[in-house]
């Protein structure tokens, strides 16, 4: 029995030796490791640090792991020391959070090394970083609010969404409006009665950016709460932006001919007065109900109603309406409304549907006919470039002898020949055209381009005005 | 019936030339298919190909049969393609066949052909030992390292390098390859071996070979390459 008990005690012993060594092992190839990732991060090769970033990424797994690694942020340079807190976020390793807010707080370390700690809390953080990351992005550092911005569209969480959404509702100004973008980038759906009420607040740009925010977001559910949005929105550009806001919702109802009853429904609740205001957002969405409030307004005796139903079907979104805006342009007894029809039919005109290309350009052809003020043709001559066809080439070539109207047809021109599926297939005229335009134009940025086109180059539209 | 059919095609085998309709050549082809777990019939399918083989077919119809023998053919086929590998022009023909016919035979044709072949039929015999992947192989493959022509001594480190094994990594660590090309095609070949090593769970012998392609003196691509073999022989121990 004694005998027994002394031969499991030693195989009891052998086995925990044997458990150390391995573990000793496994430590001192660890170990190894380390040596060689931080060799390699403080290497001033990038693609020998991007060699070690990987094993901080992927390999070197665990909270010792991570305690190193932080320990050697210091030691590294302000470059490495970034890169490596990026990687921090990559490895989720969430035992990281209080290095990073650390760092972060300490006002000594280089901003970009700060900026990759907030990027780095993106990854790992929750919503309690939420006040410290919304605080950053009123940063005097432009890196630091940048950082903080990313890394609050990546922060996880639906609870994360409703602090969010709540820190929106209280936040200044500039903050404010920043969030919003954030919660936009995020779908977060949550802050949409936030956003509604922000809509109607004073103020101007926080309104501005909750309407934008509500036509990316928003659902016909919504419609009341932006009406009052477009209600409260200055004339002018803010009002259009409200507007479009709400073109934007409606224009996500799939059937075209139901795009317009949820906004019916939410004007038929306001005063007479508020629902004259409303037909002008009616006419930018469109359908055969909204065009009937409209043209109630339009026959009716009253001339400010007239007026508001005129300016109302100049904002239809597409070329359906063209032959009521012909028939309009002929009754119509008042030159500025008589004008402001004629710039809509040339508007919708060339808007790409199911017709065809000749089918297009024949109604600008007609609107062009109707012209009385070179301003108007002009404009007809700016449109006719989004008819992407050969036909839409040779008409406005009939324009180079115009004097007032020549620089025009030579930018029409030009935007013809940039798109290289009508150039190509169509060279030798285009060519022909384009040494036109090199001869007669005296803009350099149109011989610019009508000189790339030529040489089956490419132009830059960004490049413009850097 | 289906021996008729059989012997049609080897009939029209023996005049078929690319440009032709290759549909005469289908039975041929269904024969391939037909035989499958048949031994009998194979060999006898076989044995009809080395006779075609063996007797006057155009270069198209070599082409035909050497690709047929690359699925099926045995030790029995090697003398025939042994005699094609010694023709310079058809020598890649047979070479389809003897890189996959298995066994010791098709190997022994391939090594006895090193020293009777010379310029493209040379790197071609080198190429297909090295696909074959045989230990066997390695002695002769690395007798080539130092050879004068240096695109020898770079398909003979590729060869090896496909091999993969320790006894290849060895050869390729002691050569002393004599231009810069060959040194590059050597090195490229000790990484394939390092990483055919580690893959094969032994990391401590793949381990030395990175370490050893680390330094200042090698192309920056290569010590990239090799530090992350290294680290990922680290706990593979």
């Amino acid at each position: 029995m004694n005998c027994f008990r002394i031969v499991c005690l030693v195989a009891a012993l052998v086995l925990s030796w044997v458990a150390v060594s391995a573990e000793q092992l496994h430590a001192q190839e660890n170990a190894e490791l380390m040596d060689l990732v931080v060799e390699l991060l403080n290497d001033d090769d990038k693609d020998m640090r991007a060699v070690g970033l990987e094993q901080v990424r992927t390999e070197l797994k665990g909270d010792a792991a991570t305690r190193q690694l932080l320990a050697l942020v210091p030691k590294l340079k302000p470059t490495a020391q970034a890169a490596l807190i990026v990687a921090f976020g990559d490895r989720g390793d969430i035992s990281a959070l209080p290095a990073l807010v650390e760092i972060i707080t300490d006002n000594s370390r280089d901003v970009a090394v700060k900026a990759a700690a907030v990027q780095a809390i993106g990854a790992l953080g929750s919503e309690a970083d939420l006040p410290m990351l919304v605080g950053l992005l009123s940063s005097s550092s432009p890196e630091l609010k940048a950082a903080a911005r990313a890394s609050l569209i990546q922060l996880r969480g639906r609870e994360t969404l409703r602090a969010m959404s709540s820190a929106m509702a209280s936040a200044a100004s500039p903050v404010r409006i920043t969030l919003m973008e954030i919660l936009v980038e995020r779908r977060a759906v949550e802050a949409i009665p936030n956003l509604l009420a922000a809509a109607i607040g004073s103020d101007a740009a926080v309104r501005v950016a909750a309407m934008h925010a509500l036509g990316q977001i928003g659902t016909p559910e919504q419609l009341p709460g932006m009406v009052a949005g477009v209600l409260k929105a200055e004339p002018g550009k803010e009002r259009e932006a409200a507007e479009k806001a709400i073109m934007f919702v409606c224009q996500r109802i799939e059937k075209v001919d139901d795009r317009a009853a949820p906004l019916l429904a939410a004007i038929e609740k306001l005063s007479p007065a508020d629902q004259l205001s409303l037909l002008s957002t009616l006419g930018r969405v469109g359908g055969a109900r909204s065009l009937a409030v409209i043209e109630d307004k339009i026959s009716g005796s009253n001339s400010k109603q007239h007026e508001l139903g005129v300016r109302a079907i100049c904002n239809w979104p597409d070329a359906s309406i063209a032959n009521r805006l012909l028939d309009l342009i002929k009754s119509e007894t008042r030159p500025e409304l008589s004008s402001m029809l004629l710039n809509a039919l040339i508007r919708v005109a060339p808007l790409p549907d199911d017709r065809t290309p000749e089918a297009r350009l024949e109604l600008l052809q007609t609107a062009m006919k109707l012209c009385q003020k070179d301003s108007e043709r002009n404009l007809v001559l700016k449109r006719a470039p989004a008819i992407r066809s050969v036909e839409t080439l040779r008409y406005v070539l009939t324009f180079f002898e115009q004097p007032a109207l020549a620089a025009q047809a030579h930018e029409a021109v030009v935007e013809l020949a940039h798109h290289r599926s009508l150039r190509e297939p169509n060279k030798d005229e285009f060519a022909a055209a384009l040494d036109q335009v090199l001869a007669a134009s005296k803009d350099e940025i149109v011989r610019d381009r009508a000189q790339r086109y030529k040489n089956g180059q490419t132009w830059d539209r960004k490049s413009v005005g850097d | 019936m289906k021996i008729t059919m059989i012997d049609q095609a080897f009939e029209a085998l023996k005049t078929f030339d690319w440009g032709a309709d290759r549909a005469v050549l289908n039975t041929i082809d269904e024969a391939v298919a037909s035989t499958y777990n048949d031994a009998a019939a194979r060999a006898e399918l076989e044995k009809k190909l080395i006779a075609a083989l063996d007797g006057s077919l155009t270069r198209a119809g070599k082409d035909f049969v050497c690709r047929i023998l690359m699925a099926i053919g045995t030790a029995a086929s090697v003398p025939v393609l042994s005699k094609l590998l010694a023709q310079p022009d058809d020598a890649h023909l047979a070479r389809f066949a003897l890189e996959r016919i298995p066994g010791a035979d098709a190997r022994q044709a391939l090594l006895e052909s090193l020293s009777k072949s010379k310029g493209a039929q040379l790197l071609g015999v080198i190429g297909s030992l090295g696909s074959r992947l045989e230990p066997e192989s390695i002695v002769a493959l690395a007798g080539l390292l130092a050879n004068a022509d240096e695109n020898v001594s770079v398909a003979a480190a590729c060869a090896l390098g496909a091999i993969r094994n320790s006894e290849a990594a060895k050869a390729l660590g002691s050569a002393k390859p004599a231009s810069d090309f060959a040194k590059m095609a050597v090195i490229d070949a000790r990484l394939a071996c390092a990483e055919g090593l580690l893959a094969n769970g032994k990391a401590a012998e793949a381990l030395p070979i990175y370490k050893s392609l680390v330094g200042d003196d090698v192309p920056k691509h290569v010590k990239l390459g090799a530090t992350r073999g290294i680290l990922a022989c680290a706990g593979k121990k």
